[in-house]
């Protein structure tokens, strides 16, 4: 909760940032600093999904866990990716592209910036302070971070067998309680407050991941009201944030997702292989990812199935790459002899169900295209790719519908098999709205691509940089600047007047528990608010007895004060 | 994309509205309200707040469930303790020093020397 605690995990987020950039740099390079600031996103995420993956492999094969085994998971990535590009020749980035301007945007594109910027400071805001109240949230992810950050390695009443009063989620991978457990090193503490905002650092990530991909290829008044609808749909906002690792599951599966579909088209090497990587770290975030995983890697050989000869054995390829990367977790499950959490019902036993198969369907449909959840952006996704495969671009809207219906399919699967779900959308009887978290996110990812395919062929006209006047850069700018500056000055202000009078932002830490005691202050043993015990000692005759007090209860490991009463 | 631009900005509104609640609401809370979370996962924090300055950090304690918590909320209740208390450690409950209980019979554990009390027959003590 305190300054010290989000300073680190910005020191944290960054050298995922490092670290991400030094595997681009072996998978693509870039011939300008301001290339690689277009990237930084997709780097980010391929920072955090590698050391999970790497992570996981060394707590598997049962290295202690810690900030020296974290930092040298990220030293041997970065080297490794350093000495891959050195082996490809890649040359050292200038600062600026030749010819380069600042970029001018349209005054509408500069509002659409300013809303996205303060979505972000709104974002960060109702994070900061959150509790971790979701049940999911810590019995599945946080135990295991702070068994983590606590004991150094995967304990066994928290991870394998021998939990003694019911079972914890064993079969749940370790990559996203590493984030956390790193998280909590990188804060000094267990803070379970301020580790909220890894989804906001999450969220901008992957955000950044989409924009700079897209930024080249497609208009950005196509571009940002498809960003900006995919941050408020209320299947993410109107709940707080769960602590779940259902938003970094979506983050890394729908930038995969991306990657493949422009490689469908461009066939660069390095976006397969990010994919790839991508993938690797989803499937050690969560279960479900294998699934989703197996939903991108098929849409994509659909989608190619013109070009199979080509295509299908560099997408096989990357799937056994990435599977490969998750298989010792795998194999330690595998080991560990745990109760199948996954699955209730077999195969068999799933068809004997069939009469929940068409309730299951209705609400795998209703769960993805639900107005309440995602407003219209799986329909305009859907649209979108349909618009695209009428304009000729058949492969990224192919990929596109074969993956939402995947999606759905799967959820349906889920659904129908595990029969302890009920046959309802409620969020605390049936996952199925959380799940479609990923392919909804993963259709906003690709949608402003199909529109843009589609805008190209009736207009004609292709995506590129416009010069504007500079008094339009300026205003547009200044549309930009505003916007950061206008919010954190309203809140100063009073602006949002619910209950609280406005004021500059403070960072509770446990000395406000001191001011804040939790009753018993007429007793001389009191309750602070921190749970701490605050012992009263009254009528200390004089100055020199109380400072022999004073050393006395620091020798025994208290943290003493001596008070006058002023009389 | 008109569609896309009309719904997200319609909604912003609604969104910046949603997190400031939150962000003013968290920030009324206090340490204890932010740690445990407004779930009442934690049935009686009374008996925990007892548990965690009775317990050194390297405790191990054990949970019994009686025959009254034998449904869910006991079975929540015991694993929010398992996340809550740590770094102490669940052990066996045959033989962990430190032991809470859910709506067990007192005179079934003698050797019980019971701390904290709190409602609903939740208890925390250390074996004599």
């Amino acid at each position: 909760m305190t300054l010290r605690a989000i300073g680190g995990l910005i020191v944290l987020h960054l050298f995922f940032l490092g670290v991400g950039a030094g595997i681009l740099w072996g998978l693509r390079g870039w011939q300008a600093w301001t290339e690689f600031l277009r990237l930084a996103g997709v780097a980010y995420l391929l920072g955090v999904a590698s050391l999970m993956t790497l992570l996981t492999l060394a707590l598997v094969i049962g290295l202690g866990f810690g900030p020296p085994l974290f930092l040298a998971c990220g030293i041997a990535l970065v080297a490794g990716g350093l000495v891959l590009g050195w082996r490809n020749g890649r040359p050292l980035p200038r600062l600026l592209p030749r010819g380069w301007r600042i970029p001018s945007p349209s005054l509408l594109s500069a509002v659409l910036i300013a809303a996205i910027v303060v979505y972000f400071e709104a974002f960060f805001r109702s994070e900061r302070l959150a509790e971790l109240y979701d049940w999911d949230a810590w019995f599945t992810w946080t135990l295991k971070a702070k068994a983590l950050f606590y004991f150094g390695g995967m304990e066994e009443w928290v991870f394998g067998t021998a939990a003694h009063s019911g079972g914890v989620l064993t079969s749940y991978p370790p990559g996203f309680p590493a984030v956390q457990a790193a998280s909590f090193h990188a804060m000094g503490s267990a803070d379970v407050v301020t580790l909220n905002l890894t989804y906001w650092f999450l969220t901008l990530g992957f955000v950044a991941a989409v924009a700079g991909l897209l930024a080249p290829r497609v208009r950005a008044m196509i571009l940002l009201p498809v960003l900006l609808l995919a941050l408020v749909v209320p299947g993410l906002t109107g709940i707080p944030v769960p602590g779940g690792a259902d938003r970094p599951l979506a983050y890394l599966v729908a930038t995969a997702a991306l990657l493949v579909v422009l490689w469908l088209d461009e066939r660069k090497g390095w976006q397969l292989a990010a994919a790839t990587l991508l993938l690797a770290g989803a499937f050690l975030t969560k279960r479900e990812g294998l699934l989703l995983g197996a939903c991108v890697l098929a849409a994509a050989f659909a989608a190619t199935w013109g070009d199979r000869r080509g295509a299908w054995p560099r997408l096989a390829l990357s799937g056994i790459a990435a599977f490969v990367l998750a298989l010792p977790w795998r194999i330690w499950v595998a080991t560990q002899a745990f109760p199948d959490e996954g699955l209730e019902t077999g195969i068999f036993e799933t068809l004997e169900n069939v009469g929940r198969a068409w309730p299951s369907l209705e609400l795998a449909l209703r769960a993805m295209f639900g107005y309440g959840f995602w407003l219209v952006l799986p329909a305009v996704a859907v649209a979108a790719a349909l618009l695209a495969f009428l304009a000729g671009a058949r492969k990224p809207a192919a990929f596109a519908l074969v993956f939402l219906g995947l999606a759905v399919a799967a959820n349906t699967w889920i659904t129908w098999s595990q029969t302890f779900f009920g046959l309802t959308l409620d969020y605390s009887l049936n996952p199925a709205t959380r799940f479609m978290v990923t392919p909804v996110l993963t259709a906003a990812a690709v949608t402003p691509l199909l529109l843009e395919r589609a805008w190209v062929a009736v207009s004609g006209r292709r995506a590129g940089l416009r010069r504007r006047g500079v008094r339009t850069a300026l205003l547009a700018w200044a549309i930009v600047v505003f916007a950061i500056v206008a919010y954190p000055a309203s809140m100063a202000a009073g602006y949002s007047g619910f209950r609280l009078p406005g004021g500059t932002p403070s960072f509770p830490d446990r000395d406000e528990c001191v001011r804040a005691p939790a009753g018993f202050e007429t007793t001389e043993i009191a309750r602070d608010g921190c749970g701490r015990l605050r012992i009263f000692v009254d009528d200390v005759a004089s100055f020199a007895a109380g400072e022999k007090l004073l050393s006395q209860a620091r020798a025994a490991g208290l943290e003493p004060r001596l008070e006058a009463s002023g009389r | 994309m008109v569609a896309a631009a009309v719904a997200g900005i319609a909604r912003l509104d609604e969104t910046l509205g949603l997190f400031d609640w939150r962000a003013d609401r968290n920030a009324s809370l206090s340490y204890l309200d932010r740690e445990y979370g407004d779930r009442g996962w934690a049935l009686d924090r009374r008996v925990i707040e007892d548990a965690r300055l009775w317990m050194p950090p390297d405790a191990e304690y054990g949970i019994v469930l009686g025959s009254r918590w034998d449904n869910l909320d006991g079975q929540v209740a015991a694993d929010f303790l398992k996340y809550f208390l740590l770094p102490r450690k669940e052990a066996s409950a045959g033989s962990a020093p430190w032991l809470f209980c859910y709506g067990c019979d007192v005179a079934e554990l003698a050797s019980l020397e019971v701390l904290s009390r709190g409602r609903d027959g939740i208890l925390f003590g250390r074996r004599r």
